[in-house]
């Protein structure tokens, strides 16, 4: 998590030109430059995906949407944006079509919260795994545009314009989402931090 | 100088209740970003400055630190894709139009290079076939009878209240460009493509011949359109 303040914002920075390439022969039809756009940016993607949708086997599908639309509308990127972003807009406004379609993730307890919070992942802690749960469990009562705010922002650790950019609305809205959130997000918080003091135990 | 009066110093003091007020605001609804160091230095300055002052977002800024944390913690997966979903999905895009657009259909400059390529090939192309196409690309009025007639006359009947134009795209476009350039004109093809590749397209009737001649002139200014004349 970064915290250091004397940084420049992320989207100050130049952005690779490999992606920038990448997507102009993507437009081009190589379909080489794709396989490895695909490769490139598939984990980040799928993370995102899962943790806002849930279900696996949704997420596959979700995903090949995105890359199918990164196909085809890749020569209409714009050199101005990141390709992340536009990227990652894509894939926001496909997840937000999915939870739309399929209404919204199915209850909690259905859910086998070890593929939610990665299959093959070591993690074996359980104080984390509580955590964690607890955690989802708050997260499913925001809204999804609410929810896609609070992982882009501390998940994927993005600006608030790029942000903006993502989900292809003002930055007030952004920020308004962002207060809702964190308002339905008190308590939870409130409660860990009761949990982790040693006078509570 | 004069003494300000109660008046002015008391609305001084609720402009400056105010201002605080809107920097609190503000400054609030930056903590996240604050938090995970994303801010321009200005609004960094501006939070960090609030901070100072304020207890209630100092301890606002601590709860959003903690649930930072605690969503970054989250395990993160290394997924790699599997060889046959890339597979399946290289299988859907195949099974797709071709895929080629160096233009932009509605708007937007297409890449001077790729379309002095298409030109050049067009021509090259034209040349081959030993055909002569009139390529009209100034504004001015065409003559009812192009000065080359090389085209095959239209083979369906020609309705008198449906202006009627003869076009031939560029080869690179694709049927989805199509579509969308006839859907902007309001027009259908009612012939073609003939073995040259010339489509006669349908008007609506409203307009008449001086729509039909706005129309040939926006059409001639596209790169994607390489001919465009009135039908017989």
């Amino acid at each position: 998590m970064r915290g250091e303040s004397d940084r420049e914002p992320r989207d100050r920075q130049e952005q690779p030109l490999d992606d920038v390439l990448l997507i102009e022969r993507v437009a081009d039809g190589d379909r080489t430059a794709f396989r490895e756009l695909y490769r490139t940016y598939y984990p980040r993607l799928f993370g995102y995906v899962l943790r806002m949708i849930g279900r696996p086997e949704v997420v596959e599908e979700v995903l090949d949407d995105v890359l199918m639309v990164v196909w085809r509308k890749a020569h209409r990127f714009e050199r101005r944006s990141r390709v992340s972003t536009w990227i990652f807009g894509i894939a926001y406004r496909q997840t937000l079509r999915a939870l739309r379609a399929r209404g919204r993730s199915p209850r909690f307890e259905e859910l086998d919260s070890e593929s939610v919070l990665a299959p093959d992942s070591p993690e074996r802690d359980a104080h984390r795994r509580q955590r964690a749960e607890r955690l989802e469990r708050a997260l499913r009562a925001l809204s999804p545009e609410q929810r896609a705010v609070v992982e882009l922002t501390y998940f994927e650790g993005l600006s608030y314009p790029e942000i903006a950019r993502i989900a292809g609305c003002p930055v007030g809205t952004v920020k308004s989402r962002m207060f809702h959130a964190r308002r339905k997000l008190r308590r939870l918080v409130a409660e860990l931090e009761n949990d982790e003091t040693p006078d509570s135990r | 100088m004069r003494r300000p009066t109660r008046a002015s110093g008391f609305a001084s003091r609720a402009g400056a209740t105010l201002r605080g007020a809107l920097e609190h605001r503000r400054a609030e609804r930056l903590l996240p970003w604050h938090v995970n160091g994303t801010l321009a230095p200005v609004e960094r300055r501006l939070v960090e400055g609030h901070l100072e002052r304020c207890a209630a977002c100092r301890r606002q800024a601590a709860h959003q630190r903690r649930l930072a944390a605690l969503v970054a913690e989250r395990p993160r997966p290394s997924i790699a894709p599997h060889p046959a979903k890339l597979h399946a999905l290289e299988h859907r895009i195949e099974g797709m139009p071709p895929r080629r657009r160096p233009f932009h259909l509605l708007g937007g400059l297409p890449a001077p290079r790729t379309l002095w390529v298409l030109a050049a090939t067009q021509a090259v192309a034209l040349v081959l076939f030993g055909i002569v196409f009139v390529l009209e690309r100034s504004n001015a009025r065409t003559p009812a009878v192009a000065p080359y007639e090389t085209l095959t006359e239209p083979r369906s009947e020609s309705s008198s209240s449906e202006p009627r134009l003869r076009l031939v795209f560029a080869p690179a476009v694709t049927e989805e460009d199509m579509r969308e350039l006839l859907a902007m004109l309001d027009g259908r093809i009612v012939d073609g493509p003939t073995p040259l590749g010339v489509y006669t397209i349908a008007l609506p009737p409203a307009g008449g011949e001086e729509a039909l001649q706005s129309v040939l002139d926006r059409l001639r200014q596209r790169p994607e359109i390489v001919f465009a004349e009135p039908s017989r």
